[in-house]
Order: structure tokens, then sequence, then C-alpha cells
């Protein structure tokens, strides 16, 4: 092998000394260096402060890296809305059912904590008094005829639909749009409405025997007077 | 535990004699960036060679001349941009491949036509066709060619200002050679027909 290639020691390979005079005549001649007077060097916009940053932005992993972190990103904050919005419908609808209901009477009642639980339990006993010989039903309906009328509003509350029953039973059942868009709301203003139909016929039911027992007893107190 | 040590104290020394021996143009590199413009330009003589090889391993030699101004001012422009003052060879080296890349992509294709090759006789025009056999050669063989047989480099000095490893260098220029020669019509000389390159 020739040294004379690498290093130009040794003896000079033939071929190689002529090849490179004549290749020499494309040999590199000084010229003096042409810089303009007003270039200036261009002045790294990070360096100085953070470095790490601007090596980390010449690295090629640093665009899909960017990329993937933007749309890591996106994902979750898309996640943490979305889990912040079914706990505020959650709490929303919470809320719905522990608002107090009104009875028929228009009284304020707080809503039962179970659904099924207040369905077997009894409405409030209302206070029935025995005054001069005539019975007295308090906090009941007046007549007949609104006892039927409030009856005749819980059949028609029970087979409404929704949109109805937001106009008609929104205000006094202490439902709320909210409450009823959802599948439980409407499952609570169902189970309102068959606790009012059922308060009133237990109503009518002691009202009327009430109203038994005043005749029995006036009946037998005629019969205690024929005697 | 012992060899680590050793390793580690190893490591340390060779660090310590590579602060030690620097290469000048890393001071040069230090004082251009400071705004000396006369360090440049002795960077500029000093790899001006280099820049004019690894282009005209590429482009047609009319334009080399003006292309070399061209590198050395984005060179200037970008020094700040440079990691390694020790890497001043190869960073530019870098910048004159992609220009030469540039120039292509820019400018249509013409074929170089010198005073001596239309006439078809002279010196010229022999070594014009000894520069475009080497420019037909794969990159790797025909800038260390060129840095060699044009620039006039050593292997080492090729190795040292283009950033490659010694024995690289020197597998180029032998194989490249080789390939040259059979190109050129003139037979290997015995030690390349052993095939001990």
């Amino acid at each position: 092998m020739s040294d004379y290639l690498w290093d130009k020691k040794g003896d000079a390979d033939a071929e190689v000394a002529r090849l490179e005079a004549l290749l020499g005549a494309f040999k590199h001649e000084p010229r003096p260096l042409e810089l303009p007077a007003e270039t200036e060097m261009l002045k790294p916009p990070t360096a100085g402060v953070l470095p790490f940053v601007s090596r980390l932005r010449a690295s090629r992993l640093f665009a899909p890296a960017a990329f993937a972190a933007a749309a890591a990103l996106v994902v979750a904050s898309v996640l943490v809305a979305s889990l912040f919005m079914r706990a505020r419908v959650a709490t929303r609808d919470e809320q719905a059912t522990a608002r107090p209901t009104r009875d028929a009477r228009g009284e304020e009642r707080p809503a039962p904590p179970e659904t099924k639980r207040a369905m077997l339990e009894p409405p409030p006993p209302a206070e029935v008094k025995v005054k001069d010989d005539k019975v007295a039903v308090q906090s009941l309906p007046r007549r007949r005829k609104d006892v039927q009328l409030t009856a005749a509003q819980g059949r028609r509350l029970k087979s409404a639909t929704v949109e109805t029953l937001t106009e008609g039973a929104g205000t006094r059942d202490g439902l709320t749009l909210e409450a009823m868009s959802t599948r439980d709301g409407a499952s609570t203003l169902v189970e309102n409405a068959r606790l009012l139909t059922k308060e009133q016929l237990v109503y009518a039911l002691r009202l009327t025997g009430a109203k038994l027992r005043d005749v029995r007893e006036r009946a037998q107190g005629t019969m205690k007077d024929e005697r | 535990m012992y060899e680590v040590e050793t390793g580690t104290l190893l490591f340390a020394e060779r660090r310590q004699e590579a602060a030690e021996v620097q290469p000048p143009e890393v001071a040069l590199v230090e004082s251009a960036r400071a705004g000396d413009r006369a360090a440049f330009e002795r960077l500029y003589v000093l790899y001006a060679p280099l820049v004019h090889g690894v282009l005209l391993a590429r482009v047609p030699y009319g334009e080399v001349s003006d292309l070399v101004q061209d590198v050395f001012l984005t060179a200037f422009r970008k020094l700040c941009a440079l990691r390694d003052p020790a890497r001043f060879g190869p960073w530019v080296a870098i910048i004159a491949r992609n220009r030469a890349a540039d120039f292509y992509r820019r400018a249509r294709q013409t074929e170089e036509l010198c005073d001596e090759l239309a006439q078809g006789a002279g010196r010229r025009a022999e070594a014009q066709e000894a520069l475009e056999i080497i420019r037909s050669l794969p990159q790797a063989y025909r800038e260390t060619l060129v840095l060699r047989l044009v620039e006039g480099m050593t292997g080492p000095e090729i190795a040292e200002r283009t950033g490659l490893r010694p024995a690289s260098v020197r597998v180029n220029l032998h194989r490249g050679m080789k390939l040259l020669r059979k190109r050129l019509g003139v037979k290997c000389d015995g030690d390349l027909k052993e095939g001990r390159l």
C-alpha cells in the first residue's frame, strides 16, 4: 500500500503525483473574504436564558413530542370537563329530590328520603276534633267538590306528559325543568302524583267515616231519647 | 470498584489533556462570536480549502468561488448556533454540502464548458475530464479524493478538518483511488490487486 496517498511520505506514486499535478489547476485560490459591513450574527432566541429549551427545540423529536403533549392536554381537559358536568348534574338531581314538596292543601312538606318507603308510609294524620257534637275536620278541603277537584287533578297528573306536568305541577310539586329532564326526575314526579292521590283518598275515607260516625251517634242519641 | 475509579481517573485525565490541547479554531470561534471579524477571517483562511473541496466535488468549478463566499457568510451569521467550537470544520462542511444541494435546487441544469474544453485540447481539458470522473464516484470517495488530489491535503489533515476518523479517511482514499484508476483505465498496482486495501 502506498503511504504517499495517505500522508505524502515515502516514494511518490506516479499516478497519484500525476493526478495531483493535473487537478492542482482547480485548487483553491486565496481570495479575501467579502463580508458586508451590515452583516450581523443571528442571536439564538433563548440560548442565554434557557439553554435546555433551545436544545430541546433543536431535537428532531421536538415536533412530534409537542404534538403528542398537546393532544394529551386536549383529551385530559375534555375528560375533566365531562366529569365536572356529571358531578354538577348529580348535585342538581339531589337538590331537586331534597327540595320540599307541597301537598294537596298547599302546605310544604319535606320530600321523603326514599321513594318506596315514602309510598308505604301513611300521610301525616289530620287533626280530628269533636266539638259541640259536630265533627270538625281541620286542614281538609272544605267541600266535597274541592276533594273531587283535587282528585281529578291527581289523575290528570298521573297520565300527563312531562311537558304538561311542567306547566301544571312544576311549581306545586317543587320540581324544576332540569329535574324533570332526567329519568330520575320524571319518576319522582310520578311518585309525588301518586302520593298526592293516595293522600286525598285517605282524607275522603276519613271524612266519610267521620260523617258516618256522626250519623250513628245521632241515631243512637235519638233512640235513647225515644226510650 | 478499583476499575471504576481507575476508569474515572483516566477519563478525567483525558478530558484535562483535551482541554489543555485545544485546537486553535476554538479561540478563533470564541473571538468571532464576541464580534472580532479578523478572527473570522482567520477561520476563513484556515477552512476555505476544505469548503472549496467540498463544493468542487459537487458543483461546477466556475460556481465554486462564489459559493465559498456564500458558505462563509452563512457561517458568520449562524456562528452562535455552533455548539462545540472545536467542531467548526465539520459544521462549515455541512453548510457547504447543503449549499451545494441548494444550488442544484435553484439553478437550471447547465453543462459546464470551459474554453480549453471547447477548443478540444489542452491540459485543462484533461483535468476537467479527471474531475468529472471523480465527481461520478460515490460521495464518500469523491469528497476525500478532491481534498487530497485537488486541495493537496494529507489524510490526517482531511480527518482533522472534516471530523471523520482517520481510519475512515484512509479507507475512503484507497477505495476511491482504486475506483478512479479503474475508470481512468489505469491498472492498479500490485498491492491493490492483492486486495489488501
